[in-house]
């Protein structure tokens, strides 16, 4: 049995296909990403596929994510390689849901929520349409990113609005990146060989285009930087993270902003990309260090940032064991951990310089000094693989009804 | 004698504080009075030797707590009006009045954005595009009078711990600085008081999204900037007036109590950012109108920093402003100071020191 993986960022859309062998083990079969999904601009978009030693990666038309998806499927197609079910990963923004079949209901309900999280619901909602269309009887389902947060206590999740309008519109904290997180965490436990138990781990996933931090106690949850949707939080690629709620009346009411338009203004146009004036990656940000004042200024407040959060969250945890550092940012930016790291001695992290600029992005690092309290990791989060093993615990589920 | 006064449109506020701690308030309208009008409100104002003003937002152009007011500064009140309209331009009446009045003696003016103004601009910025950065957006903090003064409390007493000082103000808007030898490097409140910790009827730090979705039914700016500024926080989560004072009161109900732990939890994560961004903390300084009623939050701050090794013991402790408290235990990593006062008595004590 042969199941697809779809995982929709922002501007990219990664997949795998795991071959199932048992009800709790899966191999990765073939792995690939689209890139540059949707983007303007000078590079054209790429995808590029893995599958059992053969390569293949060109440059490809690719307007939105729906045709990302249909790419997937005529290389499936040319390869020969069949499909059994689909797992769609869902960054959810209102009510919790876990694991579950795509059925007309749900994808009803899936649409609901579309105004809330501009960026990524439309793009996962076209590759949900596309397969749907093109293998019309096969099983899908989709696994909530936010099942992770569920533990995240009232006090860290309440918004100080008014009860009735708390109630009517369920705003409150719920989170991302959490299947990520689910992997990482558990990693962690494993590498370390130590039980979650008892454990406090300061997790940041730091993305292209999303990022965020979460506190963990004892294997769960208990906060995390972003928030109803995945605007708040760390200054990322494109989104301002926190801001003063008060300035986006100020813009519409004082200089005429249109809603929509300003909410693309926070969502796409800011982050590294509004206080740099000239790009949303990171990288590009970091070559331009001594020469351009603005992308001096993106790179400190995204470490600042990062730096505050960290903070308040081994406050929250009242200290902290492990620091893990995951996701493309995360994985491979030793400057950004570097300077994360720097002057944190009060709470016990110390970074050993050398690992930490010599880490390689495919494998786990341990980055700290040895005279650190806290250890320091560098690891590559699967996401796609908690979302085909979630994706087996529901047939599983299933199964047991069926015997019953 | 002094004579002080702050705003709160439509009314204006003032003291006279004699020299012995013996004062009288009043309020009033002010609608474009004239100073005889005003003298006569006030009353006996014989032998009043200098006179000041609060201004609550100075944005970029008044960038020192306190100045002497010239002609100049007068000018530059006019600047300020559009920061903060109701506000600002009911000082700059009050100021014009009084000193036409009262030419003679000397007057002051306490800023209370001025100890933000230089914010690093890591700190001050928004990451948003350069379109709408340049619309005069900016954090500009707040209760600087405060968070000044208590900086100096501490480096009077403790000049070896007075590097990195975290100023906590406790209040119906409690709001926090983080100082670096005695300049803000960051600070709780934003563009506005809303950013940052809730109070007794505003939000505090909420996903933005919320502003938007609201619109999207049909609400309107100002019903929106009334929600979150004043039917939220501690009272729009309780459903009915709730201030700092309830929520400092003992044996709270559980209903409150669950809005003490938000509150108590929004002070805990700013204390780790400032704690963070300073690299580690010397003294924590708590200022309060009334510490003997904060008492029990600290005690429950305190105790969560205990990890640091951080030792409290708070003391119940009797009136009288400008009290400073030593409340850190033998052995404390961490200095903790308790300041009891308001925003009279340290605009007294300021003018008390430069006249």
């Amino acid at each position: 049995m042969n199941i697809l993986v779809f995982n929709c960022g922002s501007s990219s859309l990664t997949f795998k296909v795991f071959e199932k062998k048992s009800d709790e083990e899966v191999e990765e079969i073939l792995a690939g990403k689209a890139h540059r999904v949707g983007v303007k601009g000078s590079k054209p978009s790429s995808i590029e596929f893995h599958y059992r030693g053969m390569q293949d990666r060109r440059e490809a038309s690719i307007p939105d994510h729906g045709e990302a998806a249909a790419l997937v499927f005529e290389k499936l197609n040319e390869w020969g390689i069949s499909i059994d079910c689909i797992g769609h990963r869902w960054t959810q923004a209102a009510g919790f849901f876990t694991t579950t079949w795509i059925d007309k209901n749900v994808l009803g309900q899936l649409q609901m929520l579309l105004p809330v999280f501009p960026i990524h619901h439309p793009a996962m909602l076209s590759v949900i349409y596309r397969s749907r269309k093109t293998y019309p009887d096969l099983p899908q389902y989709v696994t909530a990113d936010g099942a992770f947060h569920v533990t995240i206590p009232p006090h860290a999740y309440t918004y100080p609005l008014p009860r009735e309008i708390v109630g009517k519109f369920g705003f409150r904290k719920y989170g991302f990146h959490g299947l990520s997180y689910q992997f990482v965490i558990r990693q962690t436990g494993q590498f370390l060989q130590i039980p979650l138990e008892g454990l406090k781990i300061v997790a940041c996933h730091l993305g292209t285009g999303g990022s965020s931090v979460v506190a963990v106690k004892d294997g769960r949850s208990i906060d995390t930087s972003m928030g109803y949707t995945g605007l708040p939080g760390l200054v990322m690629s494109t989104r301002c993270g926190d801001i003063d709620p008060m300035l986006a009346i100020y813009f519409m009411a004082v200089f005429d902003y249109r809603a929509d338009d300003l909410m693309e203004l926070l969502n796409k146009k800011s982050g590294l990309l509004g206080i740099s004036g000239f790009s949303s990656d990171i990288r590009d940000i970091i070559q331009r260090l001594n020469k351009d004042r603005q992308a001096r200024l993106a790179f400190d407040m995204y470490v600042y940032r990062l730096k505050k959060y960290i903070g308040s969250y081994v406050i929250a945890l009242e200290g902290i064991d492990v620091l893990v550092f995951t996701d493309d940012i995360g994985l491979h930016n030793w400057l950004v951990r570097e300077k994360v790291c720097r002057d944190m001695e009060w709470c016990g992290i110390r970074l050993n310089a050398r690992a930490n600029r010599s880490a390689v992005g495919n494998t786990i690092s341990v980055l700290n000094s040895d005279n650190s309290k806290v250890k320091i990791l560098s690891m590559p989060t699967e996401e796609e693989l908690v979302i085909c093993l979630e994706g087996l615990k529901l047939m599983r589920s299933e199964k047991n009804v069926l015997a019953v | 004698m002094f004579l002080l006064f702050d705003v709160e449109p439509p009314y204006i506020h003032w003291r006279r504080a004699g020299k012995k701690g013996r004062f009288a308030d009043g309020r009033c309208r002010f609608d474009g009075k004239s100073g005889e009008q005003l003298a006569r409100e006030i009353g006996n104002t014989g032998n009043i030797e200098a006179t000041a003003y609060l201004l609550h937002h100075g944005g970029g152009i008044i960038t020192r707590t306190l100045t002497p007011i010239t002609r100049r500064t007068l000018e530059k009140i006019g600047d300020c009006v559009p920061l903060l309209p109701d506000y600002n331009d009911l000082t700059f009446r009050v100021v014009d009045a009084w000193r036409r009045w009262t030419p003679r003696i000397p007057h002051f003016l306490f800023c209370n954005t001025a100890f933000f103004s230089r914010l690093p601009d890591v700190a001050g910025t928004y990451a948003v595009p350069e379109v709408l950065r340049k619309k005069d957006v900016r954090r500009f903090g707040g209760y600087g009078l405060f968070h000044e003064w208590a900086w100096k409390q501490v480096s009077r007493q403790w000049p070896e711990q007075s590097r990195r000082v975290i100023s906590v103000y406790l209040g119906n808007r409690t709001n926090i600085a983080a100082i670096r030898g005695g300049r803000a490097i960051d600070t709780t409140i934003g563009f506005t008081p809303v950013e940052g910790i809730p109070s007794s009827t505003s939000s505090g730090d909420i996903d933005t999204t919320v502003v938007f979705e609201l619109y999207s039914t049909g609400m309107s700016f100002a019903e929106i900037n009334q929600l979150l500024s004043q039917k939220s926080g501690f009272s729009g989560l309780l459903g009915r007036k709730c201030t700092f004072a309830d929520l400092m009161a003992p044996d709270l109900d559980p209903e409150v109590r669950a809005i003490y732990d938000v509150y108590l939890y929004d002070i805990m994560k700013y204390l780790g950012a400032f704690v963070s961004l300073l690299g580690g903390v010397d003294a924590i300084v708590f200022c309060s109108q009334n510490l003997k009623e904060a008492n029990g939050l600290i005690g429950d701050i305190c105790r969560r920093l205990g990890f640091m090794g951080v030792i409290c013991r708070p003391q119940p402790t009797g009136g009288g402003r400008g009290q400073v408290r030593n409340l850190s235990a033998p052995g404390s990593c961490v200095k903790i100071m308790g300041l009891e006062s308001d925003k009279w008595s340290i605009m007294a004590d300021g003018i008390n020191r430069v006249i």
